[in-house]
């Protein structure tokens, strides 16, 4: 299927639902994730360099 | 970052505007987030305000496994989404290993309570990225994903996946997968297929 009709018909799909996923957090809406003390891990193993193959480069 | 695709969006007179698919967040991109969507987000009640994005990207976005995509059109961010492969698996009795969405997000304007909706299909086109993730890093587009309370019928009626009842371990949200041929029909715009 061409791109624009799939887009076509998604975004007929698309009508007044919104799709929203994600796995946590619903019991302490006002509380961001960082302030509920998430997040915790090091910043060492935050910056680990990160490699990996790239595809549609331009 | 990586610009990864080039797809369009419609605007809300039907014109269709193209868009840019990013792989990573960027400090525009987060910047946006902050100061734009966060307070939109709260303002409409929406039940995804209190997400950090910010702290997703700091915390996941070098690590091994995770990707964050971020949807641009008209140099504005539209929609993110971030995935994680290597580490599920299909609820199924298969037990395939399966490409997790751990969040996925649309900016404020392009929701359904919005009152003026910007663009669409902003979720649905994130939503196919993670397949397309999936398929090209051999899980066969096969993804799984924990929706909140207001999108369960879109994933369930809508998108028709397969539905596996509130999860006690992820704060009773409903789970669901797209089966590899499930996965197929969506990617092949076949969305009325049972």
């Amino acid at each position: 299927m061409k791109s624009r009709e799939w887009l076509e018909k998604a975004a007929e799909l698309e009508s007044d639902i919104t799709p929203i996923a994600g796995g946590d957090g619903i019991a302490t809406p006002r509380k961001t994730d960082r302030q509920n003390g998430e997040f915790s891990r090091s910043h060492a193993e935050a910056k680990r360099p990160k490699v990996k193959p790239v595809r549609h480069a331009r | 970052m990586y610009q990864w695709d080039i797809t369009e969006l419609q605007t809300q007179t039907g014109a269709w505007k193209q868009a840019f698919i990013y792989e990573g967040l960027t400090p525009r991109g987060l910047k946006q987030f902050q100061f734009e969507w966060h307070p939109a987000l709260i303002k409409l009640g929406e039940a995804d305000a209190h997400w950090d994005w910010r702290a997703y990207w700091e915390t996941y976005g070098q690590s091994s496994g995770h990707t964050f995509f971020q949807l641009e059109c008209e140099d504005s961010l539209q929609g993110l989404i971030w995935l994680e492969s290597g580490s599920f698996r299909s609820r199924l009795d298969r037990k395939d290993p399966l490409v997790y969405v751990h969040r996925l997000c649309v900016a404020p304007w392009n929701r359904g309570a919005a009152l003026i909706r910007r663009f669409r299909p902003v979720g649905m086109v994130l939503l196919r990225q993670a397949a397309l993730w999936s398929w090209d890093h051999g899980y066969w587009g096969i993804i799984g994903l924990h929706s909140l309370p207001k999108a369960v019928q879109w994933y369930r009626d809508v998108l028709k996946m397969s539905a596996f009842g509130k999860d006690p371990l992820h704060e009773n949200l409903d789970y669901f997968e797209f089966t590899q041929a499930q996965a197929e029909q969506f990617l092949k715009g076949q969305f009325e297929q049972p």
